[in-house]
């Protein structure tokens, strides 16, 4: 990978890194910060990074980056407290994809990462499990908890106006 | 076989229609055994989310440009050096064959051994007055055992620059020893043209024109003091600060 082909990534990658990592966190200023530092590591590894792995490298890094930034400020959430969390999210919210993105923020962490790969970023289970140092079965398995979990936030009727 | 333990990780693929005909028959059996899981099941793509387009805002900051060159800069700055070069006001220079023949030293003609007998080694050497005795008089040689002849002074064929000659024989030349006069020194100090070449080198560094600050280190390889010290300096970041 050189020098344009880095600039490129930029162009292509960064809007999609910053909306994960700002899905993630809820936090512009640590998103930003977190996207930056992703492409810094990137131009760090410029030369053994190959071109059509940038993106992967990008997001896994970002990812790991913000879980070591979440658990350095005792805020990352193990995936079985998903029922701990619930109802912590209040308010009326009249547009579907805030609906979504309240039911969202409900998850785990680790939920909310998986499920944004695979839907934002069209990421493969595989994909998702090299980003995120997981299994393909725990890949597929907290998607699916996600998704349960999303949905029955969304038909729950005192949500939604 | 699927089981309530394990029927969660087959489930995507299930809905994803990815799983072989034998899995699926199992899956569908069952969620047959478990209306609670069958619901589950339904209705997830609703739960599917819609990306937002969001731009980040710092992509200036991640861009890494080729470090630019600011030629018209740099170019002004040569130029202006070499202007400034060019406009210093200095003297004649003397040609180089010239200066050549006027710093050979001549063998001392005048010079003769009269001592027949071998030189005894045992006796005390004679100190050397450089104010009063002769200056071709050997240290640590029996006096008398070198001579001048009184009418061809020896040293006067030492013909050589005062600087060199204090070099050699230190301070207190002897009257004899009277080096052939120096031509007068150039109207501009030659330490003002050094400080030009430096000043103009690390101005052609600093704006990344390495090859021009090369030639003008070149030029003032020959020059002393301050100025040498800080040409040594741009030596050293060519050497190991900028990009070649």
């Amino acid at each position: 990978m050189n020098r344009e082909e880095y600039n490129r990534s930029v162009d292509r990658f960064a809007d999609n890194v910053f909306r994960f990592i700002r899905g993630l966190c809820r936090s512009r200023a640590l998103a930003e910060d977190v996207t930056q530092d992703a492409f810094l590591r990137l131009w760090e590894a410029l030369p053994a990074v190959d071109g059509d792995k940038a993106r992967a490298f990008l997001f896994a890094t970002a990812y790991h980056r913000l879980v070591d930034v979440l658990r350095r400020e005792k805020k990352f959430v193990a995936a079985e407290a998903l029922e701990s969390r619930a109802g912590a999210c209040a308010g009326v919210h009249v547009d579907l994809r805030e609906v979504l993105e309240a039911a969202l923020a409900r998850l785990p962490v680790v939920q909310q990462t998986v499920l944004m790969l695979r839907d934002y970023e069209d990421y493969s289970y595989r994909e998702i499990a090299t980003i995120t140092s997981l299994t393909e079965v725990q890949v597929k398995v907290y998607i699916f908890r996600a998704r349960v979990a999303m949905k029955e936030f969304l038909r729950s009727p005192d949500k939604i106006i | 076989m699927i089981t309530k333990e394990n029927y969660e990780q087959h489930a995507l693929d299930y809905l994803d229609d990815t799983l072989d005909a034998a899995t699926r028959a199992d899956f569908d059996a069952f969620a047959r055994l478990h209306p609670e899981v069958a619901a589950e099941l339904e209705g997830l793509e609703e739960a599917r989310l819609h990306p937002r387009p969001v731009a980040y805002g710092g992509k200036g900051r991640l861009y890494r440009r080729a470090p630019r060159r600011r030629w018209w800069v740099a170019t002004g700055t040569a130029a202006a050096a070499l202007l400034a070069w060019a406009l210093i006001p200095r003297g004649e220079a003397e040609p180089a064959g010239e200066v050549v023949e006027r710093t050979r030293l001549a063998a001392a003609a005048g010079i003769v051994w009269q001592a027949e007998r071998p030189v005894h080694r045992d006796v005390a050497p004679v100190a050397v007055h450089r104010d009063a005795a002769p200056a071709t008089r050997a240290v640590g040689r029996p006096a008398g055992a070198l001579s001048s002849r009184p009418t061809e002074p020896p040293v006067a064929a030492m013909d050589a620059p005062e600087g060199l000659l204090a070099a050699v024989v230190g301070e207190g030349l002897p009257a004899r020893l009277s080096p052939r006069p120096l031509p007068p020194a150039p109207a501009a100090a030659p330490g003002r043209e050094s400080a030009v070449l430096a000043l103009s080198a690390e101005l052609l560094l600093d704006n990344g024109v390495v090859s021009a600050a090369i030639t003008l280190l070149e030029l003032g390889s020959e020059i002393a003091g301050e100025a040498r010290r800080r040409l040594a300096s741009s030596w050293t970041r060519i050497k190991n600060n900028l990009p070649l």
